[in-house]
């Protein structure tokens, strides 16, 4: 059910509530990478968020590198990145979402494999209705590009 | 001394809610009521804004099902510049609605209903969910992810988006559709159809084994409604709607912009959810189901041969005018089934590719009524505009609205069973989520309210004292 790993490639998901200022960080990420010729072979999405027919797209992704805000108490604009390690108990399930842990599962029981996926996240400073970031979160996006682009091109660097 | 109780949440569902069931002084059920408990007043936010923006504004009420939402508000758009959108404008519209119908019903039988049915109605709750399905049967739920899929990817072929794609607007559709996508979406019609065959399969060997739930979860006799087209078979898009009893004989049948004529609303002190109820009934007795349960009761069939097909053989098992809501979860299978061909149809016209999508025309009218099917039923928007076309009111009637008495008729039939006194017996709140998942509700349709899910559910006595919370 899977595609063949010579025809994967690299799949970038930035995601979170576009009008809710930083939640939108991993739109504002998306939309750059996108703009980057390194990443002409990387497949980049912004959407709102994690659904669970994703799985077929990580199936068939060589690699995983999700973007996303967090509200974790850290510095604002502090950035993070983390093996996703799946999830079986499911306990992120819902209907129209799931959580990063729990859509690696889903992939792995339904194509029998999932590949590595890695969250980097940016600690965020409020989430007012406003399509802006804050000045320390806006401050991080380089810092996050550079390291999504380099953690989506690790295989062919290596 | 009478008692309620109440369950919180009630998972599985979009939107938040609150079950009480009241206990009289004997201790038996007396009554019981779903409560939605969340309020956002889209309506009024509305009023002052320009008639044009309502197809757009009104699709960011829900993120299941947008569409339905743009195509009704569409509609009642047309009414007041006046206008008739080209064939091929109202033909994209409706493909796009059905593109909706299908990854709608596939979230609500795969990912919310689907475990119910594959682990039983007691499994363990950490199981039951798509990513058990996943484990034990991951085709079926490989199945559910295609069909929801395909569904969001038609709709984002054609608008651009998967979600609140604004491609729809007042006079039709903003462009016309390309032979490059047209045969795109083509290409994935092969795969769909395998997978609601391969699904429908499995649902039919599986079905004696939930005939208890097909007796007991809202399972009585009442109206339905849907609306028809001029052969008076199922249209999601335009036509006639009809009002046929719980043995088809027929109530009513009239254009949907009269609707006030035949439905009425009222407000309901315990909930956001304004119910409707048929006037020529009444509040009390005017109790009517929607939904692709009421489609096919009231419609004579689908018109496409492989879901006629699959009707008759359900009709042969459960009637022509099936009472058991539980069936709501068959008919969605089977309105899969018809999107797909529906959507193969109007491919196969070569109109479809036809430039001509929109009309254009100013304020004719200060009246807008539009009406569509959406996935959980039917959907009725209406605008009252100055000559300037600033909205002054408007109103929306929504399905899980329609539905409203129908949903508390089925808690309180799972109430009676499984509630005695004090004693709540094993599996009452699973049977009390799983009777109002079959109507697939939407609550932030309903009430137009931020949608998250958990739903509360109360235990109360006579007094209105609560006397037990249940939730997990």
């Amino acid at each position: 059910m899977t595609t063949g790993t010579a025809l994967r490639r690299p799949l970038v998901i930035g995601y979170g509530t576009a009008m809710r200022g930083d939640d939108a960080v991993g739109w504002y990420v998306a939309d750059l990478l996108a703009l980057e010729q390194r990443l002409a072979d990387v497949d980049v999405l912004s959407i709102h968020q994690l659904t669970p027919e994703l799985a077929a797209d990580f199936a068939s992704a060589s690699r995983v590198v999700l973007i996303d805000a967090a509200a974790d108490g850290d510095e604002p604009g502090t950035v993070h990145v983390v093996d996703v390690e799946p999830d079986f108990a499911a306990a992120g399930v819902f209907s129209h979402h799931v959580d990063a842990a729990s859509l690696v599962a889903l992939t792995n029981a339904l194509y029998g494999d999932a590949p590595p996926t890695k969250m980097v996240t940016v600690s965020l400073d409020a989430v007012p209705h406003e399509e802006r970031l804050s000045p320390p979160v806006a401050a991080a996006i380089p810092d996050v590009v550079a390291i999504v682009t380099r953690l989506s091109l690790e295989d062919d660097d290596a | 001394m009478s008692r309620r109780l109440t369950i919180d949440p009630i998972t599985r569902i979009e939107g938040h809610a609150r079950i009480t069931i009241q206990l009289d002084d004997a201790g038996n059920v007396a009554d019981a009521h779903f409560h939605v408990t969340q309020f956002r007043g889209f309506e009024k936010l509305c009023e002052g804004r320009p008639f044009a923006e309502m197809p757009s504004l009104m699709a960011r009420i829900c993120g299941i099902c947008p569409v339905s939402h743009l195509v009704a508000a569409a509609k009642a758009c047309d009414r007041i510049l006046a206008v008739r959108p080209p064939k091929t404008g109202s033909d994209l519209r409706e493909l796009m609605n059905l593109a909706q119908i299908v990854q709608s019903h596939s979230l609500s039988l795969f990912y919310l209903a689907a475990p119910d049915l594959v682990f039983g109605f007691d499994a363990d709750p950490a199981t039951r969910n798509i990513v058990g399905i996943a484990r034990t049967n991951p085709q079926l739920a490989g199945d559910g992810i295609l069909l929801r899929k395909f569904g969001q990817r038609v709709i984002e072929i054609l608008g651009g988006k998967r979600i609140h794609p604004a491609w729809i607007v007042p006079g039709g559709v903003e462009t016309p559709l390309t032979a490059e996508k047209r045969d795109e979406i083509r290409a994935m019609i092969p795969d769909a159809y395998a997978a609601v065959d391969r699904t429908l399969t499995w649902y039919k060997a599986n079905l004696m084994g939930w005939a208890e739930e097909e007796a007991s979860l809202g399972n009585f006799k009442s109206a339905f409604m849907a609306m028809v087209e001029d052969e008076g078979n199922v249209t999601h898009y335009d036509g006639r709607l009809r009002i046929a009893d719980h043995d088809g004989a027929l109530i009513a049948e009239f254009d949907p912009r009269d609707y006030a004529e035949h439905l009425g609303e009222f407000v309901d002190d315990a909930s956001f959810l304004k119910p409707t109820y048929l006037l020529s009934r009444g509040v009390t007795d005017g109790m009517y189901r929607v939904g692709t349960l009421a489609r096919v009761v009231v419609a004579k069939g689908f018109g496409t041969p492989r879901a006629d097909a699959e009707l008759e053989s359900f009709r042969k098992v459960f009637g022509p005018t099936p009472s058991s809501s539980f069936l709501y979860h068959h008919t969605r299978l089977i309105e899969i089934l018809h999107g797909i061909e529906k959507i193969e149809q109007l491919l196969k016209d070569p109109d479809i590719l036809s430039d001509r999508v929109i009309s254009n025309a100013q304020v004719n009218r200060n009246i807008g009524i539009g009406v569509a099917e959406a996935p959980r039923g039917t959907l009725m928007h209406r605008y009252v505009v100055d000559d300037d076309g600033i909205v002054q009111t408007a109103n929306l009637m929504i399905a899980t609205g329609h539905n409203a008495s129908a949903m508390n008729a089925g808690v309180l039939q799972v109430a009676k069973k499984y509630v005695h006194g004090e004693d709540v017996a094993e599996g009452m709140l699973n049977r009390v989520e799983a009777v109002i998942r079959c109507y697939d509700p939407c609550l932030s349709c309903s009430t137009h309210a931020a949608g998250q899910m958990p739903m509360i559910v109360d235990l109360v006595d006579s007094r209105g004292d609560v006397i037990r919370v249940l939730s997990r």
